[in-house]
């Protein structure tokens, strides 16, 4: 629980995005949680699904592509295999 | 040379500013208005400009002359003078310069330099906030007398308001087309769900997990794969010759 905040904590202050920023991207994406919901999800002290993780994930990773990154943030198969 | 203003004449330069309406170029135009009439209109000023501040810093936008520009460009580069003190503690500064060594040492000596004697800052405010300042430069000693600066300060608020609206339409443009784009990307993003929901059969959280796993393998953002997704059920853009 714990290290999912951290993984997607850690990369929005790297990709330097405000939660207000991360949470826009994350609803223009599909995601449906509030941004009280994804505040709670960096902070830890709520757990997204699977699928509302993924597309946190996605919307992080879509801003690293655009700074000519690739995927650095891991979706949530990868972290059960990895 | 140095005096008040005559009500009149002010009263006159608050009516011309009154009468430019705020269309393209205009805010510009009212500020450069407002730099040239308090040159002009209030006794005992050589030359005016108007500082703004912006988010890599202040800059001069308008003046009535490059060395005013210059003798400003002193004040940003050494985080000295009335100027940048009046935009930082949003109050007005009216100093005679060479009083003032000790606090400003290196703007003094450049605005010695090129004879400026004192100065008049008044900061642009809106809300409380800082958004610039007008400066009265003065090669004369004594500060500006309290109707010169009563005049400039006539002048300075309707800059304020002036540059207040130009800040808050900007803002509320590029909010727009922020919105407008973000809109736009999460109907399309829907699309290709839709679309790949009915061919293959299956939710939109799996149609998700379509969109990505592309994205990933093929290392581009989410929007433009499902640009793709729908890009050949979309009707070509132009017509066929």
């Amino acid at each position: 629980v714990a290290r999912t905040a951290e993984v997607l904590e850690m990369a929005r202050r790297h990709a330097g995005l405000s939660i207000t920023e991360l949470w826009f991207a994350y609803v223009v994406l599909g995601g449906t949680g509030s941004m009280l919901d994804v505040g709670d999800y960096l902070a830890g002290s709520a757990v997204p699904s699977r699928h509302q993780y993924d597309v946190l994930a996605q919307a992080l990773n879509d801003e690293f592509i655009g700074r000519g990154g690739n995927h650095p943030v891991p979706y949530a198969d990868e972290r059960e295999s990895g | 040379v140095t005096g008040a203003p005559t009500t009149t004449s002010l009263a006159a330069a608050l009516d011309t500013i009154a009468a430019v309406r705020l269309e393209d170029g205009a805010v510009e135009a009212v500020l450069q208005l407002v730099v040239s009439l308090s040159k002009a209109t209030i006794g005992g000023v050589d030359g005016a400009s108007i500082s703004v501040l912006r988010t890599q810093g202040m800059e001069t936008s308008n003046a009535t002359s490059d060395e005013v520009r210059d003798i400003d460009g002193h004040q940003y580069a050494t985080g000295e003078g009335p100027c940048v003190t009046a935009i930082r503690d949003g109050r007005l500064h009216n100093v005679v310069l060479s009083a003032e060594t000790a606090r400003w040492p290196r703007f003094v000596a450049a605005a010695a330099a090129a004879g400026v004697g004192s100065m008049l800052s008044i900061p642009l405010t809106s809300d409380g906030r800082a958004m610039g300042a007008l400066n009265l430069y003065s090669r004369g000693e004594p500060v500006l007398p309290d109707a010169s600066v009563t005049g400039a300060q006539a002048l300075a608020d309707r800059a304020a308001v002036v540059l207040a609206n130009a800040i808050t339409f900007a803002t509320s443009e590029a909010t727009n087309r922020h919105l407008q784009t973000a809109l736009e990307n999460a109907r399309l993003i829907g699309r290709a769900q839709g679309v790949l929901m009915a061919r293959e059969g299956c939710g939109s959280e799996k149609a998700f997990d379509i969109l990505r796993r592309a994205s990933q393998r093929t290392n581009r953002k989410l929007r433009e794969i499902a640009e793709e997704v729908v890009a050949p059920l979309e009707p070509p853009s132009t017509p066929e010759p």
